[in-house]
């Protein structure tokens, strides 16, 4: 009962709202609310450092943290499904206060991770449930965003998530996000979920420490959620690099079919996988979702398509030359004709015509690099990569400013054009 | 007492025997050969001998015609029935080119045809080409025969022999004149065959003449829930994308490509990223339309078998790409 009152509370806030008529002024009553409880949840992230580093407290109290912690965060997460509910228009900045909720739970996770390395798994589904947030969504996400207020992690003070991430973050980067999508499954497929085995059979050996110990259950979830009503079904995953398999326990049967239920996990990308029914067992296969640059396709395109193995355009040096600058010149046309969608001046000083060709040029440069390296096809999202390019950028043009995020904005529309 | 041990050895020994011969159809598949079993036949060899079945002559002097159809894909004999009463159906259609006017699936499966009840006949309304508009008929439906036959490629698989006519002789009259084929789906099964087992074989270059894969495509699947058998894609190196290979799908997410190495694996969506290939996903193409008209899919029981037989032969981990941090 205690659990279910404040989803009782805000329903009846929103169903006052609505009979009332005040549909229109719902923002001005929830979203405070959501602000408060942010700036609650900072301030309760910078006391958890404190007592962590400075006071060595037990456990226990820390515990109570994130506790603490986590009641602030369900409350942000219910309002927040509240207005998606109801319909409200905007919901960029309600977006962007729960998705900045999870990142900060997720870092308070890690803080505490070392003791109990669980806690980088814990922290990993967070942070893949605020970026899940902006999946379909061209708006740039909330860790690339500045802060209503400054954060003080450490001696550092720092305006936007990503930098915390990059300063703290990187075990987040030894796990992969593994989306499943359960389809055509039907009622009376014969399968015991209880049975099943998630199981790890290959990994780096830097990431052993990590664990995957959510990911069995969540499988489980999902798979009698899909046969109970034959519809489809999915959840995430996160997974530390390695391959795993899906095992049942007691099934006689060839020791080759595990290989039908692999999943092959890199660290630092996003994989979507698909599970249907295959004769009494079950395939998982990834949905591919690769697609070269057009302006590489185009020129490969007759002579590889049809030769096949291995083949590919036999250009001479200066041929090769040739189109390599002409990449150069039209993602440099890219770049520019981007520079007039964003705030250029938010950038750097582009002022002068000069300076601005120059920086269009060398930020073309930097992104050819990238989208001819396996980053381009392996990195988690163009978000990611385009924020990957906006640091490079960012290194040549003006290493002591912090990165841009209408840099960031920049690359990201660039990359979408190509 | 020795014949009490006796007694005791002889019932462990067929103890043994009824153990190893009870497991799944898994247990049951042959590595060696996918489509040899000790228990079935294949539905192929099946409609091959059925279909020597001549029409009785009392329907062949009232017009009516002869077809066939089967079906594996279901795990339940009841959508399998439909299927293949639908497929034979559509062929009825076929040879007399015509085209339906009512919506066969929903005719079927609001009166299932099962081969232990009495749903039989069925009348549905076609459209016979005219010069100017095509004109409405009456087409009468007989199921002849429907059986269940356990097969290589389903225990549950369902064949039928109908036959069909017009149910007015003036309707008779005006149509074209009917072709004989008796299942052009049954054709398809017999060239997917020859297809799977070539892949059997890893005979990559022959699965590609056969599928007419360097053909001018046709149609241009935007996803993979778009894909059917037979469409080929391009997979492109990981490092240098300049360097293409070329993939042929077969059906739940598995298909067979090239790899760096010179070797032809069959793989699952996403397994060609264990031999440092990427799918380019604007690569679908379809230069053979048959098996896509026909909604012919490659028996799921030879695409594990296939799948499986191979598995143990491909690395366990992606490969080191100096992934970004």
């Amino acid at each position: 009962m205690k659990q279910r009152l404040p989803w009782l509370f805000f329903t009846i806030i929103f169903l006052v709202a609505h009979s009332s008529g005040w549909t229109q002024n719902i923002d001005r009553i929830l979203i405070p609310q959501m602000q408060l409880y942010e700036s609650d949840i900072q301030s309760t992230y910078r006391e958890y450092q404190k007592i962590y580093y400075e006071k060595k407290s037990s456990l226990a109290e820390l515990r109570a943290f994130e506790d603490v912690i986590s009641i602030y965060v369900s409350q942000i997460l219910e309002v927040y499904e509240t207005l998606s509910l109801s319909g409200f228009g905007q919901m960029e900045t309600p977006r962007d206060i729960a998705a900045r909720a999870l990142v900060y739970r997720s870092l308070i996770y890690l803080e505490k991770a070392p003791l109990n390395p669980e806690y980088y798994e814990k922290a990993c589904y967070d942070y893949y449930a605020a970026l899940s947030m902006f999946d379909n969504s061209e708006k740039i996400p909330a860790i690339f965003k500045r802060l209503p207020d400054p954060i003080l992690v450490g001696a550092n003070e720092f305006t936007r998530l990503i930098d915390v991430i990059d300063h703290k973050g990187s075990d987040l980067y030894a796990f992969g996000k593994v989306e499943l999508d359960l389809r055509n499954f039907k009622i009376t497929t014969n399968l015991d979920i209880d049975d099943m085995e998630f199981i790890r059979i290959e990994c780096p050996p830097d990431k052993k420490k990590y664990t995957y110990y959510f990911a069995e259950e969540r499988i489980k979830d999902t798979f009698k959620k899909v046969l109970a009503n034959e519809a489809r079904s999915s959840t995430f995953l996160a997974l530390p690099e390695g391959s795993y398999f899906l095992k049942a326990k007691t099934k006689q049967k060839s020791a080759r079919y595990i290989y039908l239920s692999a999943i092959y996990v890199r660290a630092n990308q996003q994989h979507k996988y698909v599970i249907e029914p295959l004769v009494d067992w079950f395939i998982t296969y990834e949905n591919p979702d690769t697609r070269k640059p057009t302006f590489a396709k185009t020129e490969s395109d007759g002579s590889a398509s049809v030769k096949g193995n291995g083949n590919h355009s036999k250009s001479t040096g200066k041929n090769s030359k040739d189109k390599s600058m002409e990449k150069l010149i039209s993602l440099t046309q890219s770049v520019n004709s981007g520079l007039d969608k964003v705030d250029s001046n938010l950038i750097f000083n582009l002022k002068d015509p000069w300076i601005r060709n120059r920086f269009a040029s060398a930020a073309a440069e930097i992104i050819l690099k990238h989208i001819e390296t396996v980053d381009y096809y392996n990195c988690w999202s163009r978000w990611m990569l385009s924020w990957i390019i906006a640091k490079e950028i960012t290194l040549k043009f003006s290493p002591e400013t912090i990165v841009p995020t209408e840099l960031i904005n920049l690359v990201h529309i660039v990359l979408n054009e190509i | 007492m020795k014949r009490v041990e006796k007694r005791i050895f002889i019932i462990l020994i067929l103890f043994l025997l009824a153990i190893m011969t009870s497991g799944s159809q898994a247990q049951r598949m042959n590595f060696d050969n996918c489509w040899k079993s000790q228990q079935y036949i294949t539905l192929l060899d099946t409609m091959l001998r059925v279909m020597t079945k001549p029409i009785e002559d009392t329907y062949k002097q009232h017009d009516f015609i002869q077809t066939f159809g089967c079906a594996y894909e279901e795990d339940d004999i009841e959508q399998n029935s439909i299927r293949a009463v639908s497929r034979a159906i559509i062929q009825s259609i076929r040879n007399r080119k015509l085209s339906l006017r009512d919506d066969l699936d929903t005719i079927l499966s609001t009166r299932p045809p099962r081969p232990d009840n009495l749903a039989r006949e069925y009348s549905i309304y076609v459209n016979i080409p005219g010069e100017s508009e095509p004109k409405a008929a009456r087409y009468e439906i007989k199921i002849l025969d429907l059986e269940t036959v356990p097969t290589v490629e389903s225990e549950k698989a369902v064949w039928t022999r109908i036959v069909t006519r017009y149910a007015y002789k003036e309707d008779f009259n005006i149509a074209p004149i009917a072709e004989t084929t008796a299942s052009e789906f049954v054709m398809v099964m017999e060239e997917s065959q020859l297809i799977l087992k070539a892949l059997e074989k890893k005979k990559f270059s022959r699965i590609k003449k056969m599928l007419l894969v360097d053909n001018m495509s046709l149609v241009y699947p935007k996803s993979i829930d778009e894909l059917q058998f037979g469409d080929s894609m391009n997979l492109f190196d990981e490092i240098d994308s300049e360097k293409i290979y070329k993939g042929i799908f077969l059906g739940k997410g598995i298909f067979t490509c090239e790899t760096p190495t010179d070797d032809i694996v069959i793989c699952k969506f996403g397994e060609e990223r264990l031999f440092r290939m990427r799918i380019d996903t604007n690569s679908f193409r379809r230069t053979k339309t048959n098996y896509a008209d026909l909604n012919y899919q490659a028996p799921e029981s030879i695409l594990e078998c296939i799948f499986l037989k191979f598995s143990h032969e491909k690395p366990k981990s992606l490969p080191e790409l100096g992934v970004i941090k």
